[in-house]
């Protein structure tokens, strides 16, 4: 029987895994970038992105080029959790099938 | 649905957005097989023009048939990449856009301003094609493979056309390709690697869009 405990229930919730997985892909994302990428309102995706960075897992910079930005990136923390909550989804998988 | 296939569903969401984060394709298949056409269309009004009119293209009129080719193979790739993402329901301008257009322009503005200074067909030839080569392999951390190759080989044919057109006529400056071996050269390059390119990304299926579930959808995971 699998133990789901195992499973990161913070990342574990569709708006975030997609957060995780975008900021996973490149080094950071600019906070318009990613609301347009997931199609994300503003709310929601702050909401996300507020309780990621709580956890540790979300990192943010804010600067000024022609306009005032937000970038956000993975902490080493965030892209170590990802990585533990892909394997356990590999896991539950490989486990299914023998 | 099963615990297993609820991981593996999860799973394929996060490789299509990732894919789709780290992949994008600046010239789709249907812009290649455009282009190449249009390319071999330029070879043939060079041959006319020998053999018909009797009078070879003319350095600026061999300038124009080429940007008039160059546009409408642009104005092609806006309208099929524009399709594509209307069909994904993504934005045009979308991240991967972007950086696919800061990335290729060092090359292409380079190539421009060069374009101003020359005048002779075999030099505009020359440098259309390297820097062509040189803008696409600057879209090599996010361009797919088969791209990345396409720019390769544009590199390296420029690179060895430089090479032979010195060894062969910088050292008698009275001999000069003609137009129509210059447009020989660009259908060769713009037009086979191209048309080589979209037969590529059709038989392999790169051109496939993937489905990208959403992710505002009222389904919880």
């Amino acid at each position: 029987m699998f133990d789901f405990d195992r499973l990161d229930k913070l990342i574990h919730e569709k708006g975030r895994l997609a957060i995780m997985t975008l900021l996973a892909a490149r080094p950071n994302w600019p906070f318009q970038d990613l609301k347009a990428e997931l199609k994300m309102s503003d709310g929601n995706l702050v909401t996300h992105l507020r309780a990621l960075h709580q956890a540790g897992y979300v990192a943010y910079r804010k600067e000024i080029l022609i306009r005032p930005q937000t970038r956000y990136e993975l902490t080493v923390r965030g892209r170590k959790a990802f990585q533990n909550y892909l394997r356990v989804l590999e896991e539950m998988v490989r486990s299914a099938k023998t | 649905m099963t615990d297993s296939d609820s991981a593996s569903r999860h799973l394929r969401v996060i490789r299509s957005l990732m894919e789709r984060a780290t992949i994008y394709r600046s010239i789709s298949a249907p812009t290649a097989l455009v282009g190449g056409l249009l390319s071999l269309g330029g070879f043939a009004m060079a041959y006319y023009a020998k053999h018909h009119r009797h009078h070879p293209l003319s350095p600026t009129e061999f300038l124009v048939v080429w940007l008039v080719i160059l546009a409408l193979t642009c104005l092609a790739n806006v309208i099929f990449l524009s399709r594509g993402c209307a069909r994904r329901g993504e934005f045009f301008f979308s991240s991967g856009m972007k950086c696919a257009l800061m990335s290729v322009a060092p090359a292409f503005i380079s190539a421009a301003v060069l374009t101003l200074m020359i005048h002779r067909p075999i030099e505009l030839a020359l440098v259309w094609i390297a820097f062509y080569g040189m803008g696409l392999l600057a879209t090599q951390h996010f361009a797919p493979r088969s791209l990345v190759i396409l720019g390769m080989t544009f590199f390296l044919t420029g690179c060895g056309l430089v090479a032979t057109w010195k060894h062969l006529f910088l050292s008698n400056p009275h001999v000069e390709p003609s137009a129509l071996v210059v447009s020989g050269i660009m259908a060769a390059t713009f037009g086979g690697y191209h048309l080589a390119y979209a037969a590529v990304v059709w038989a392999l299926g790169e051109d496939r869009d993937e489905p990208v579930p959403s992710t505002t959808g009222p389904e919880n995971v």
